[in-house]
């Protein structure tokens, strides 16, 4: 048998600190005949705003569920704040998961409790006592202008303020890392807007951000970086 | 990095438990039903096998091979007659009641005094010596009697082995039956019950992806449905012990009203005893844990 090169050649994170997730040559195929994503690279910097952009279908979504462990890849390598993602890892997933905020376009908020008990829920499974649940989730929902709706079930609420809501929840924890998918994909363009610059605001703040769209004209309201995906490929570089 | 506490906290579970026991429904009560018919009839079971050892042990207690002495036997030879009985294996007790004596026994068993004059019935004794045999198990009494039977001066052996063991017969189908029962109900129970836990596991998928996703452990996510199950097999063996305690009162209340019961086995309860209850009850729960792990595992939870 002749040698064969490894497919994923070694990826160092040398700047462990800086690089808070990145994909080292990373494949992903669901069975069809080009891979979803096909050995993409890529490297989140601490501190930075990125847009995710691509056609529907082109992968975004399994870029971010690769990145917080929900789909593993096929080859290639997931790391989040320099550790390998490995989803077979309970306890060390639930670790990582903590460091993360995750948002959706269907904002996945639980209809039989209240906004804040939905936001709540995030810092209750993770065993943080009552009182200081209680303080900060005060503090999120006041950061995203829904302290008057704290007892409303979610339902009652716009399409914006569930989403706002959503935010909330990822935020409450203090997660380093935003993974935003779609965030303004079920919202009217006045609205997408404000969660954009909600957003935006929280990235001011420190927040390093992944926010992914096929709406371009949002991408042009803030002056960020843009990482396409286009058949499988990233096609703009994280860095030069 | 904050720690992982390993064991859900109570603020958590409460509520988890509630919601979930909640949005199974009527499901709930199918589990709980599909245990308690399951140990009811295992608690049955118990109770009639546990009667019927102990009408045998009762009867054993009458358990012996009596063996009449033939009259022509010389005086000589009852001592060597003795010990050859006595050293047949599987004696436990051996009593020589010699013809006066037992004469003189069933003479006042039956009230008939020689005042009385009665006696004119028989003039001599019409007994011969008896010998009361007891064995040691209840399997050795028919070649044990056989053999007794063989001995030279033996007349006759009598023993009252056949209706022990068909007791005991029927005792070992009832445990048989009992048990391939209770076998078959518990698999379609953990079967069942297991299918029920995967349709609130689907109905809960929506808080099962959030937890994931804002970092709970699986021990966090599923300790809720482990409360759940138990809870329910705990609640079906506890319904299957009242309704057993129920019934057994009934029946024990007849039953203590008919003589035969009474000869039969008179110091013998069959009511459900609070031992069995708790035992139910764990049973019922280890079932519900057994489910759920079954559950969980035909779940595919993990990531593709
Ligand atoms: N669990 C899955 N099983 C099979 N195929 C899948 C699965 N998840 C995603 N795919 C496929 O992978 C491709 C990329 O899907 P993905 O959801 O990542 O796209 P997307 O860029 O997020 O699209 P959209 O903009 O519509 O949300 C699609 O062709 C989709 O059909
Ligand atoms: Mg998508």
């Amino acid at each position: 048998m002749t040698a064969v090169t490894p497919v994923v050649p070694p990826c160092e994170s040398t700047s462990k600190g800086v690089i808070v997730a990145e994909l080292c040559q990373v494949t992903k195929s669901f069975g069809g005949a080009l891979p979803c994503l096909h050995r993409v690279s890529l490297q989140l910097r601490r501190g930075e705003f990125y847009f995710l952009t691509g056609a529907s279908g082109s992968g975004k979504s399994t870029l971010l569920k690769l990145l917080c462990g929900q789909v593993r890849p096929d080859q290639g390598i997931v790391r989040l704040f320099g550790e390998e993602v490995n989803p077979q890892q309970d306890r060390r997933m639930a670790q990582l998961r903590r460091r993360l905020g995750v948002i959706f376009q269907d904002f996945k908020l639980l209809g039989d409790r209240s906004v804040a008990d939905n936001v709540a829920f995030a810092l209750l499974v993770r065993g943080i006592p009552k009182a200081e649940i209680q303080q900060r989730v005060q503090t999120a929902l006041k950061l995203v202008g829904l302290s008057h709706k704290a007892n409303a079930p979610p339902q009652s609420l716009s399409g914006g303020e569930q989403q706002r809501v959503s935010i909330a929840r990822a935020i409450v924890g203090g997660p380093e890392l935003l993974l935003a998918d779609e965030p303004t994909g079920n919202l009217d363009p006045q609205t997408s807007q404000q969660i954009l610059a909600l957003i935006h605001r929280l990235h001011q703040h420190g927040l390093t951000v992944l926010f992914t769209t096929h709406d371009l004209a949002l991408t042009r309201l803030v002056p960020h970086r843009i990482l396409h995906l286009h058949h499988g490929k990233l096609e703009s570089p994280t860095h030069p | 990095m904050e720690n992982l506490s390993p064991l859900p906290t109570l603020d958590f579970l409460l509520p988890e438990v509630r919601r979930s026991l909640w949005r199974g429904g009527w499901l709930n009560g199918a589990a709980v039903i599909a245990v308690a018919v399951t140990l009811f009839i295992f608690g049955w079971g118990w109770q009639v096998s546990q009667l019927l050892g102990a009408s045998v042990e009762s009867l054993g207690n009458r358990l012996e091979i009596t063996a009449y002495v033939s009259p022509t036997l010389p005086a000589a030879k009852v001592a060597s007659l003795k010990e050859q009985l006595a050293a047949l294996p599987g004696v436990a007790d051996l009593t020589w009641i010699d013809r006066d004596r037992a004469w003189a026994e069933l003479q006042a068993d039956l009230g008939l005094k020689s005042e009385q004059g009665g006696l004119d019935l028989f003039d001599t004794n019409p007994l011969s010596d008896e010998i009361k045999i007891r064995a040691q198990s209840l399997p050795q009494v028919a070649p044990l009697a056989s053999q007794i039977a063989q001995k030279e001066g033996i007349e006759s052996v009598q023993y009252l082995e056949r209706a022990l063991t068909g007791l005991q017969s029927v005792q070992r189908v009832v445990r048989g039956v009992t048990f391939i029962l209770v076998l078959l109900l518990s698999l379609t129970v953990v079967a069942l019950v297991s299918a029920i836990l995967r349709l609130i596991i689907l109905v809960r998928q929506p808080e099962i992806e959030i937890m994931t996703l804002v970092g709970a452990t699986q021990t966090w996510i599923y300790t809720p449905l482990f409360i759940q199950a138990a809870s329910l097999g705990g609640g079906g063996g506890l319904l299957a012990w009242m309704v057993g305690w129920g019934t057994s009162q009934q029946l024990q209340q007849w039953l203590t009203q008919q003589a035969s019961f009474r000869a039969l086995a008179s110091n013998v309860s069959i009511e459900w005893s609070v031992g069995l209850g708790v035992f139910l009850i764990i049973t019922g729960v280890i079932l519900g844990l057994v489910s759920t792990r079954l559950a969980l595992q035909t779940t595919a939870s993990m990531p593709k």
